[in-house]
């Protein structure tokens, strides 16, 4: 018998118990769409976490405060809940002139609300040093970023991210008009808008931002003075060379604020941006093998149906299996019609699970679900790993209905109703 | 061409070891027209199926053109049946959901045949079969199930036939209908082993077998009746 011979055989039982044959496709179909569709969904999850944090600028250094550590008892806050970490600091990073180190800037955030042209927005408020845009690699759509003179002369002048000058002033132009920021309660000032950033295209808070010069909030805010005296910032952003060496720049920051901080172990945590993307990529990364994981799981559940299937049929065909006998077919031949019916089933839902994988992923990209933005990548691996690997539980699941099938004895095949 | 030499089968049951043949001694020429008779568990079945390369004996030597074949493998036999044989059966063992024409190119299929609908047509033609080509199995009437399943047996230009009552569930009518074709294809040359318990059957041939027991109790040739 030839191999189209019994593809042949295999479509006719296959059409002749038509639902039966769906029904059993069904299970390896969502096998293989679930792989697709939740890998792709993982990936994407991954490329945007990746680009999210690549859009922060290109080529970044974080310096973050510590954890605190309680003097009386020794028990130790949160990370980033030291006061270490001073605006002085950017300056003696700056003195020590590192090798590939293009600037630095410091920083405080604090949600608040803003307040102009009749409107209002929750902002995060980034109080920054005239550095910050160049190290930020920030565009300017209108007017411009803080100045030094702005931080020389502690201007209230303000910068608005490219959605709060859409929401604040959705006609005309912002730029000199008044913004309110709200602290909550008691405190608010009013500052002059004189720049407006251009859309930043990523996923970032940029666009959510306003920017404000550092000194002009250090005297009113007294939760901003430090024990030592200084001015105490959330983090320093430091840009580098490309093509320098991270972890050589990375040390030697961490000796200079060892020396100027005059402690032994760093109260300060240095992370690189390729840092933050690892971190993010190994949590996505389980993410995807999880949703692989479950998925596997599923196209195994489908290929024991398979062979739950092919076993029934085999029984229900005895006597058929009997006639062919009798009329001349090999042990092998049955086998290998057996095999052929699991396998045209499996590939068959091989190929249909993955349009479907794919037209999920494709239809899922870009849509909001439950309140998250989807981002899905369809990777050819998983592809063909889902067909492959259908297509090898189509095998395993045929292979031992059709030994079956062929080592009945025809005599008592044939007795058989 | 066939030669039963001291055959033995036995069936190990529960209640003990069945007999159903007992050292057979049988020779049938090329061409030979046999009716096997007897009662039902005379053996004859047994015979039919032993002879068939459907089962294989306990004991004894099956020779088949000179070749032992009663000790040969399940792939050598199946070959043998493919090439050699031809079978008939009373409840015409058609594969259910396949037209007249498929049944017949099953033989063909096994074989790798290239042409087979043409040969399977020409087959079924040869039974009067034409108009019923693409009939199903459960659109046929009996006596046209029978002719289906002569026309498989046919299609490989088997050297023998074996039919295992093939009348017995057919009206009169149509029973001589089919032993007309039998009779025919005994005229062609084609070796015939027929098994039925009526003896106006078993006229037709040109040689009866008599089975009890799991003996052959008596081996008359005969003169044809004309038909």
């Amino acid at each position: 018998m030839t191999i189209i011979d019994a593809i042949k055989i295999a479509f006719r039982s296959i059409y002749a118990n038509r639902l039966r044959s769906i029904l059993t496709a069904l299970g390896m179909i969502i096998g293989v769409a679930s792989v697709i569709a939740l890998i792709a969904i993982g990936q994407g999850t991954q490329q945007g976490v990746k680009q999210e944090i690549m859009g922060l600028g290109a080529n970044l250094v974080f310096i973050q405060p510590g954890s605190s550590t309680d003097q009386s008892t020794g028990s130790k806050g949160g990370r980033g809940s030291s006061t270490t970490l001073v605006l002085s600091d950017v300056d003696a990073i700056m003195d020590a002139e590192i090798e590939g180190l293009y600037g630095a800037s410091g920083q405080i955030n604090f949600p608040a609300q803003a307040i102009g042209g009749g409107n209002n927005d929750r902002v995060d408020v980034v109080a920054v040093d005239a550095e910050y845009a160049y190290v930020r690699d920030l565009n300017i759509e209108y007017g411009s970023f803080i100045s030094d003179n702005d931080i020389a002369r502690k201007s209230m002048n303000i910068v608005l991210g490219h959605a709060i000058a859409d929401s604040l002033f959705p006609v005309g132009d912002p730029i000199g008009e008044s913004v309110r920021i709200n602290l909550g309660g008691k405190f608010g000032f009013n500052f002059r808008v004189i720049g407006v950033l251009a859309e930043s295209g990523g996923q970032t808070v940029q666009d959510t931002a306003v920017y404000i010069p550092i000194p002009s909030l250090m005297n009113r805010l007294r939760f901003l003075k430090n024990p030592t005296g200084g001015t105490t910032i959330q983090q320093i952003s430091i840009k580098i060379d490309e093509n320098a060496d991270e972890q050589v720049i990375k040390s030697e920051l961490e000796d200079v604020l060892l020396i100027k901080h005059d402690v032994i172990e760093p109260d300060f945590i240095i992370n690189s941006q390729n840092d933050l993307v690892n971190a993010a990529s190994a949590v996505s990364k389980t993410l995807s093998i999880l949703l692989g994981s479950i998925a596997g799981i599923s196209l195994i559940v489908g290929g024991i149906g398979v062979m739950n299937i092919m076993l029934v049929s085999v029984t229900e065909r005895t006597r058929e299996i009997g006639i062919r006998r009798a009329v001349g077919a090999l042990s092998k031949d049955i086998r290998l019609q057996f095999i052929s019916e699991a396998l045209v089933v499996t590939i068959g839902a091989g190929i249909i699970g993955v349009i479907v994988g794919i037209a999920i992923a494709v239809i899922v990209n870009g849509r909001m679900i439950a309140g998250q933005q989807m981002a899905t990548v369809i990777e050819l691996w998983s592809v063909l790993v889902a067909f492959g690997v259908s297509s090898i539980v189509g095998l395993i699941s045929g292979s031992y209905p059709a030994h079956r099938a062929s080592k009945l004895d025809p005599i008592v095949a044939l007795r058989t109703d | 061409m066939i030669e039963l030499s001291k055959i033995s089968k036995d069936y190990y049951t529960e209640a003990g070891t069945v007999h159903a043949l007992r050292n057979i001694d049988v020779k049938i020429q090329s061409g030979e027209f046999v009716a096997i008779m007897g009662q039902s568990g005379s053996g004859k079945s047994t015979m039919l199926n032993i002879l068939g390369c459907l089962d294989q004996p306990t004991a004894g030597q099956y020779s088949l053109d000179g070749i032992n074949v009663g000790d040969k493998d399940d792939t050598y036999r199946s070959i043998l049946r493919r090439e050699k044989f031809g079978f008939v059966f009373q409840s015409y063992n058609l594969v259910p959901r396949l037209s007249a024409v498929e049944q017949v190119e099953l033989p063909l299929i096994y074989q790798g045949a290239n042409n087979k609908r043409e040969v399977a047509l020409e087959a079924l033609a040869r039974l009067n079969l034409d108009d019923r080509a693409h009939h199903f199995p459960q659109q046929l009437s009996g006596g046209q199930q029978q002719r289906v399943a002569i026309a498989r047996s046919l299609v490989v230009q088997p050297q023998v036939v074996f039919a295992d009552e093939p009348t017995g569930a057919l009206d009169t009518q149509s029973g001589q209908e089919i032993m007309k074709i039998f009779s025919d294809l005994s005229k062609e040359g084609i070796t015939i082993v027929l098994i039925t318990h009526e003896q106006h059957i078993a006229d037709q041939s040109s040689r009866i077998l008599e089975m009890s027991d799991g003996l052959v109790v008596s081996d008359t040739l005969r003169a044809r009746d004309p038909l």
